[in-house]
């Protein structure tokens, strides 16, 4: 005879499975493949756990993984934009100057020089660009992530405006790599801004 | 003096009203001619001026700590040192010249509070819209305390804002009696202005139909959009430019703007408004 069992009892003895998320990632890249409950991803061996309420934002669409990448070094996972892309600035980031950033760690650097008119472009030496950081400058160096032809896209605009556009400046990822971008000739407005579309995560400006 | 604007503001631990109001005055030095660019400031410590760098665009500063929060606002006719005053909310710029607009009221008017409000698209504001519904369920008129036009020798000033100070102090009271149909969570400088008004039977004198002030409310449920939003800046930018002009998304600003959302002014926009100033000073003494 089957034996039944108490109800009260078996309800009481039930624990909720507490699911964890992963990032499933490229070894190569860091790009992010998807992201999976971890009965979902225990067969994979590219991984890295994520906060719940991270994975319920990719979920729900508050934050896009095509802005997001795996830091293969430390593997650390990093979300570039959080926004729903709306408005002009949920694609374009704004470069600001240091004076008014709280950052102190970039990963890209620009500098005009006013007098030369020249327009550098630099990658922090973290990156295995050529700016050293004066406020951490022992940081470790980071295996790079990134397709070397990948194109950074530079829109210069009047300042704090990026529907009037100036020019647009392209560079691949691969020219900053141990070398400086210098612009040539360039002569800018007495005020401008820069904006671009984010894929690394710290962009820092500065005119002298 | 006969003319000046007034701004009263609090100290709360969420958001920097004195950072604002700076914006605000710096605003009004850059954009107003000299006679109609007084302002005058209300705060509970002097010394907190001291972190500005240029705490003179205050032309006075009054110290008062009798009342908390926007309650204070209800004291405007008493804290006022000027004769002519527009009290304004702190999270406001002003982006052009509205000097015109101020001539008007000195010569018509005792009292006069805004009773619209545009969207960035300079349409107006549906009266019978998503924030105003104690207005609209308890027929009260539609003001906007946010630009108050009074002469402080009125007597009319005088009877609104004693009977505004009394609702504010019981607002429960009020409430219950006078906003039966719709019970706002609170009572807010608003609600305590419309209810003065239509208790004295005076808003046809206070608030009558204008062309002006023509003042942009950034509050995202009334910008006749399809949908639903927190924030304005959520659904479009906010450009300010080196020369003080305004963007939202691509609509250049004009008039004044209430801009809401306490933490848009940046330490950067600090920055433009004071060289726009510094500039302008420069340009006074050399000129």
């Amino acid at each position: 005879m089957e034996e039944i069992q108490d109800f009260d009892k078996w309800i009481n003895e039930q624990t909720i499975p507490v699911i964890e998320y992963y990032a499933v990632y490229d070894e190569n890249s860091g790009e992010i493949k998807g992201i999976y409950p971890d009965h979902a991803a225990s067969n994979e061996i590219y991984k890295v756990k994520i906060e719940n309420s991270l994975a319920e934002d990719i979920f729900s669409g508050k934050v896009n993984t095509f802005f997001c990448w795996v830091d293969l070094e430390e593997q650390t996972f990093h979300v570039g934009e959080s926004k729903n892309l709306i408005k002009i600035d949920d694609v374009l980031h704004r470069i600001i100057e240091e004076k008014y950033s709280s950052q102190k760690d970039f990963d890209v650097y620009l500098t005009y020089e006013r007098k030369q008119k020249k327009l550098i472009f630099e990658l922090a030496e973290k990156h295995y660009g050529t700016k050293q950081n004066i406020h951490f400058p022992e940081l470790k160096k980071k295996k790079s992530n990134w397709n070397g032809d990948l194109e950074m896209n530079f829109y210069i605009t009047r300042y704090n405006d990026p529907n009037i556009l100036n020019c647009i400046i392209s560079i691949k990822i691969d020219d900053l790599f141990k070398n400086q971008k210098i612009i040539e000739e360039i002569e800018l407005p007495e005020k401008f801004s820069v904006y671009t579309r984010r894929l690394l995560k710290e962009y820092r400006f500065e005119e002298i | 003096m006969k003319f000046g604007y007034l701004i009263i503001v609090s100290s709360t631990d969420n958001c920097d009203y004195l950072k604002m109001a700076y914006a605000l005055s710096l605003s009004i030095k850059n954009t107003q001619p000299e006679q109609f660019a007084n302002v005058a400031l209300v705060i509970d410590d002097k010394q907190k001026l001291d972190a500005l760098t240029s705490p003179w665009v205050f032309d006075k500063v009054i110290e008062w700590n009798k009342e908390s929060f926007w309650d204070g606002r209800s004291w405007m006719d008493e804290l006022s040192p000027w004769e002519n005053t527009v009290c304004l909310d702190a999270d406001m710029l002003f982006l052009d010249d509205i000097s015109h607009w101020i001539r008007y009221f000195l010569k018509n008017s005792e009292l006069y509070v805004a009773n619209n409000a545009f969207t960035y698209r300079q349409e107006l504001v549906d009266n019978n819209n998503y924030y105003r519904k104690t207005f609209i369920k308890n027929n009260l008129p539609n003001l906007y305390s946010y630009f108050t036009f009074f002469k402080k020798s009125s007597k009319i000033v005088n009877r609104f804002f004693s009977l505004n100070r009394y609702i504010i102090k019981n607002p429960d009271e009020f409430s219950k009696i006078f906003l039966s149909d719709y019970i706002p969570k609170v009572l807010g400088t608003d609600e305590a202005f419309a209810l003065s008004a239509k208790i004295l039977g005076i808003e046809d004198e206070i608030a009558y139909n204008l062309p002006f002030p023509r003042i942009v409310h950034m509050k995202p449920m009334i910008q006749n959009w399809p949908w639903d939003a927190d924030k304005v800046t959520d659904r479009i930018g906010f450009y300010l430019g080196v020369d003080g002009q305004l963007k939202l998304g691509n609509y250049e600003q004009s008039g004044i703007i209430h801009y809401v959302e306490k933490d848009l002014i940046t330490t950067e926009y600090i920055s433009i408004l004071e060289d726009i100033l510094w500039k302008k000073s420069k340009t006074s003494i050399n000129g």
